[in-house]
């Protein structure tokens, strides 16, 4: 396994104080929650943050951690030493918050996985997903979980199955919680959008007792398109259109979700107008529309021909494409 | 790991209506004087119903909910700061959606 450098993870001197420590954390957390960050590592590196933190900011663990010595390179082959176990004691009990499900096999072989057979971790894709300072109450139902599951746009029009991965807390039999990974094939119905949550039922926790099991909530992300580009249910495409196409009208055939459809460049259309290909977005009731953004491509004249094609536009269209920059100059 | 080779049915959060106090309590694990003080702030709004066990929120109240509490025990952010957090958020994300599509081609 990797040895972590829980002092470079969160940027600061290995003589760094408590308070230090927690600025450390709490600037780098904000940076990178997966909530509000946009980057795209947010979600590992949130999670890193929180391992880091969960042992610096543990005086026990924090001594226990620098008796490795400090020879240690962040990403170096490890290996706990022989008789770890016994010099500290976290038999199961070390974990005192964050996601220790989650953590990496470098923390579990120091201070072992979470304590308890309470399975209170959990992350699914997206979501550090412990439970909220205790403040659940005792419900015989099983708490509900939550992930977030990336799915192409294709499978948003036409539904379609999906598989997705999770790693869930499992306790063993000596009542320690362990991150196993689980995967589910979901059926995800027609016409969902991006930032839209779907529900299934009894996929969650199990029930303590006579409760059942909760619910797994999944949030819908949309991967990115090569050409459309969804917004609630409609559907925005560019379409490239020729400048003869655009000043004569013209029909042209368009690519939709639901495959290929004809449609009328009306006589004299502008770069950026935009037409509406009713009905032909996502799926629902009322279903999307999709949304035709005209972009005229000008040709460069590849021969004598075409170069006197353009030069006679110019002497037979007179057109000033600046006309409406001079109105504001000053003379 | 384990695998499930019947897909499972998916249930869209719209498509089953407006949800309940205690769907967000379960969805949330919070209690429902959380979702309360939630309220009182506007992080979510019922649409409908006076009475806490009638009231009915729009679905996507409980996406707004969770992230509201991740960012309480995550970041340490109080309701008050989340609802603000969660308004500029979705509008950055509403922004960052624009440019795309004007970028795009």
């Amino acid at each position: 396994m990797e040895y972590k450098d829980y002092y470079k993870i969160l940027g600061v001197e290995r003589d760094a104080g408590a308070d230090d420590i927690k600025r450390a954390y709490r600037k780098l957390a904000r940076k990178y929650h997966p909530d509000v960050s946009s980057e795209a590592d947010a979600q590992n590196k949130f999670q890193e943050l929180q391992e880091a933190y969960e042992v610096l900011k543990d005086p026990e663990k924090r001594q226990a951690y620098d008796e490795l010595g400090q020879n240690w390179q962040q990403g170096q082959d490890f290996r706990p030493p022989p008789d770890w176990e016994q010099h500290f004691d976290f038999g199961g009990g070390g974990f005192t918050g964050g996601d220790a499900a989650s953590f990496s096999d470098f923390f579990e072989s120091l201070f072992g996985g979470a304590a308890g057979g309470h399975a209170q971790g959990f992350r699914g894709g997206g979501f550090a997903g412990r439970g909220f300072g205790g403040a659940g109450g005792f419900h015989g139902r099983g708490q509900d979980h939550t992930a977030r599951v990336e799915i192409p746009l294709e499978t948003a029009y036409r539904g379609g199955q999906q598989t997705i991965t999770m790693k869930r807390p499992e306790a063993d039999a000596g009542g320690n919680v362990q991150a196993r990974e689980r995967s589910l094939n979901v059926r995800i119905p027609a016409g969902v959008t991006d930032g839209q949550q779907i529900r299934l039922s009894g996929q969650g926790g199990a029930g303590m007792g006579q409760g059942g099991s909760g619910d797994l909530y999944l949030e819908i992300r949309l991967k990115p398109h090569q050409h459309f580009r969804p917004e609630g249910r409609d559907i925005h495409l560019n379409l490239p259109i020729a400048p003869w196409e655009a000043a004569l009208g013209a029909t042209v055939t368009v690519p939709t979700l639901g495959g290929h459809v004809d449609t009328r460049i009306p006589e004299g259309a502008r770069s950026g107008q935009r037409m509406r290909l009713k009905g032909r977005g996502l799926p629902g009731s009322p279903p999307g529309d999709q949304y035709l953004h005209l972009r005229i491509v000008a040709p460069r004249p590849r021969n004598d021909d075409e170069r006197e094609l353009y030069e006679k536009m110019r002497e037979t269209m007179n057109l000033d494409p600046r006309a409406d920059l001079k109105k504001g100059s000053v003379a | 790991m384990s695998r499930e080779d019947t897909p499972l049915e998916a249930e869209p959060l719209d498509a089953s209506g407006p949800v309940t106090l205690r769907e967000l309590c379960y969805a949330c694990d919070i209690d429902a004087d959380y979702v309360i003080e939630y309220i009182e702030v506007g992080v979510i709004e019922p649409e409908q119903g006076r009475h806490p066990s009638e009231w009915r929120f729009p679905p996507q109240s409980l996406a707004r909910l969770q992230r509201a509490v991740r960012l309480r025990r995550d970041l340490s952010v109080e309701p008050q700061g989340a609802a603000l957090a969660l308004d500029l958020l979705e509008e950055l994300d509403e922004l960052r959606r624009r440019v795309r599509m004007l970028e795009g081609g």
